[in-house]
């Protein structure tokens, strides 16, 4: 205990003495959380006050169209654009300007689009009425076509996926309402009765609900979403300023001495453990306070942190161990600060794309889902959404948290082996 | 006078070449003495340093330590003997006073006792103005008395010196000489290595010239110099016994 009480003395020096390291070491990750955070706040917050310009065609006179427009204004999301400077667009000027990329979206609807609703309509009303009424008199065509009618829509090649998949459903779903419409009505015109009620009246509502282990209904929010990505993001990125220590102390005088003196590889290890798994929980808990304290001062969000600090305070402390066992790894086999360093950041920054910081895991492909599942980051980002969104307690975290333990035991053993064999006499 | 450190049938060779480092070696140190391990650049002095530090692992052959067999007992060894290497083993951002308290600690000196030791060292080498600053601030000289110190703080039984006074000024050469013969007044074997010839004839009390990882000539520092019935210099001795192979290694 003496000898490592000394160790861990000097690391801290050793960190206090490098000032601008230090600082970066605890300001960036809170630069970074406020930064993520307010930027992805403002955009989910704008995203409901956005329209997107939607050029609009119409090629058809009658009345479905017009019912087709008037619902796409009514959406908020959207604002129908159908003349620029005074002038209608048209079917090539329109496709031109998505072209240059002036304009995002054009719907051209066709000509005849509405009496060709209407007729269908009537073909596959009358065809059902001859058949549920044999000796009723059917006005009108039965035999049913396979026509189908084009509604164009084009999109700029830049414009996100996300995007198209909106437009296209609003528009499919606004032209099948519209269909189901015509049916009834028509349907009411050939009984000669009143079926409002049954395109008044929805069957089908839906309602979100949060489902939580301890049955608690959580709304969750940015902070909450945010939080734990970027939390884990900065407690991993220890690794390179560790890595980088053990590289250069390899590299000095030093490394020789401490090879020479009674003492462990293992002690001397678990002095930098212990030093920078306390940095490690000092970055959360100032990431921790920005975004209780700090964030509601300047327009964001509060996190709600009541009854959960305990168990964030577990999961960070195993991620930070998970972190703090990587980057021995990377320092002990890492030569020179150049191999170390890019190393580190990359392997970082890999490590959270695959576990899941940027991308949810479930919209991955199968096999990067299977490699989520052997990430520490994933580990620790599902112990983090169990505590802040399902009010997990400790025993529903333990699988991850094990995990975690392991993960570090592992890389831990490794370098000390390794350690043990390149000194082995 | 009972055997400090005895090397038998000592062998090196470096992975992935035929060059033998350490070549059959045979060297026996009693207690007390002080020996000057000299020998041109390459000649394996700081190959055989290396092995009786524990730091590298001979191919063949054994070296006891204070009784302790190196292949053995390496951690008791550890704890016996005192290492100063010739790169300054020093953190430059601690202070003179942090780096020594931290060794101090890591050979088990305790407090008060450490912080006397330490005290009294940095007087000893004159620096205890400098004693709260920073070693990226200190001279090579004071660097030099800093890193022996940081080897000398568990009163060790043997010292290993590689190249103590090299690039070092007068006065630290001297300030550092002092002190190494006090150590040895109080019993401790000294085990160094160094170009610095007539440095190693007025210090040690026994000499080892080495060359092609093999011991050419080697006996009390008095006895080495009488050759072909008169005293001569050990440059004249060392050049006898290596100057026709030195430029190879220049």
């Amino acid at each position: 205990m003496y000898k490592i009480f000394h160790a861990v003395l000097k690391e801290l020096r050793l960190l206090r003495r490098d000032l601008l390291g230090f600082a970066i070491i605890f300001l960036m990750p809170v630069v970074l959380i406020i930064t993520i955070t307010f930027i992805q706040n403002s955009v989910e917050n704008n995203s409901a006050r956005i329209q997107l310009p939607v050029l609009l065609v119409n090629l058809d006179e009658g009345d479905l169209s017009k019912k087709v427009i008037e619902n796409l204004e009514t959406n908020n999301n959207i604002k129908i654009i159908s003349e620029i400077d005074g002038e209608a667009i048209t079917e090539n000027s329109g496709r031109g300007l998505i072209a240059k990329g002036t304009q995002k979206v054009l719907i051209i609807i066709p000509p005849e689009f509405s009496d060709f609703i209407q007729n269908q309509t009537d073909i596959h009303v009358n065809r059902l009425m001859s058949t549920v009424v044999p000796d009723m008199e059917v006005e009108g065509d039965t035999e049913s076509n396979t026509l189908t009618k084009e509604v164009q829509i084009h999109f700029d090649p830049a414009i996100s996926s996300s995007i198209k998949s909106n437009i296209k459903g609003a528009i499919e779903s606004m032209i099948s309402e519209l269909e189901s419409k015509a049916i009834y009505e028509t349907f009411e015109r050939e009984l000669d009765a009143d079926l409002s009620f049954l395109t008044e009246q929805k069957l089908v509502v839906f309602k979100e609900y949060s489902v939580s282990v301890n049955e608690i209904d959580i709304a969750p929010t940015a902070v909450q979403h945010n939080l734990p990505a970027w939390t884990l993001f900065a407690i991993f990125f220890i690794v390179i300023p560790l890595s980088i220590n053990i590289v250069k102390e390899k590299n000095q005088g030093t490394y020789v001495r401490l090879k020479t003196l009674p003492v462990s590889s293992f002690h001397l290890m678990l002095s930098k453990i212990i030093v920078y798994l306390l940095v490690c929980m000092i970055q959360f808990y100032l990431m921790l306070m920005v975004s209780v304290f700090l964030f509601p001062i300047i327009g964001l969000p509060a996190l709600d942190v009541e009854g959960k600090l305990i168990g964030l305070t577990v999961v960070a402390l195993f991620s930070g161990l998970a972190a703090i066992g990587f980057g021995v790894l990377i320092g002990t086999f890492a030569k020179t600060h150049e191999q170390a360093a890019p190393f580190g950041a990359t392997s970082v920054v890999i490590l959270a794309a695959i576990g899941g910081l940027w991308f949810p895991v479930f919209a991955m492909p199968e096999t990067m889902q299977m490699i989520a599942k052997v990430s520490p980051m994933n580990w620790a980002l599902e112990g983090f959404y169990d505590v802040l969104l399902r009010s997990a307690g400790l025993i529903s975290l333990a699988p991850n948290l094990l995990l975690l333990l392991t993960f570090f035991i592992i890389n831990i053993t490794i370098a000390v082996a390794y350690e043990k064999k390149i000194n082995q006499l | 006078m009972t055997n400090s450190v005895e090397i038998k049938n000592l062998s090196l060779k470096y992975s992935g070449t035929d060059f033998k480092a350490i070549d059959n070696l045979n060297l026996t140190i009693r207690k007390g003495e002080v020996l000057g391990l000299l020998g041109p650049n390459g000649a394996g002095k700081t190959s055989l340093i290396s092995i009786l530090t524990g730091l590298i692992k001979p191919n063949e052959g054994k070296v006891i330590i204070e009784g302790l067999e190196t292949s053995k007992n390496i951690e008791g060894i550890r704890k016996l003997i005192g290492v100063v290497p010739q790169e300054y083993a020093l953190y430059p951002k601690l202070t003179a006073k942090e780096n020594l308290m931290f060794f101090g600690s890591m050979y088990g000196v305790r407090n008060p006792v450490l912080k006397q030791r330490v005290e009294e060292g940095i007087e000893q080498m004159g620096l205890s103005k400098f004693s709260n600053k920073r070693m990226d601030t200190f001279s090579g000289g004071m660097k030099r008395r800093i890193n022996l110190l940081a080897g000398v703080l568990h009163r060790p039984q043997v010292i290993f010196l590689d190249e103590p006074t090299v690039g070092v000024d007068v006065q630290s050469k001297r300030v550092i000489i002092e002190y190494l013969n006090q150590l040895n007044g109080v019993g401790t074997t000294i085990i160094y290595s160094s170009h610095l010839l007539h440095e190693a004839q007025t210090f040690c009390s026994r000499v080892a010239i080495i060359d092609h990882g093999v011991i050419q000539i080697e006996g009390p520092t008095q006895e080495v110099l009488i050759s072909e019935g008169r005293v001569k210099s050990l440059e004249e001795i060392f050049l006898e016994n290596t100057g026709k192979k030195a430029k190879e290694y220049v």
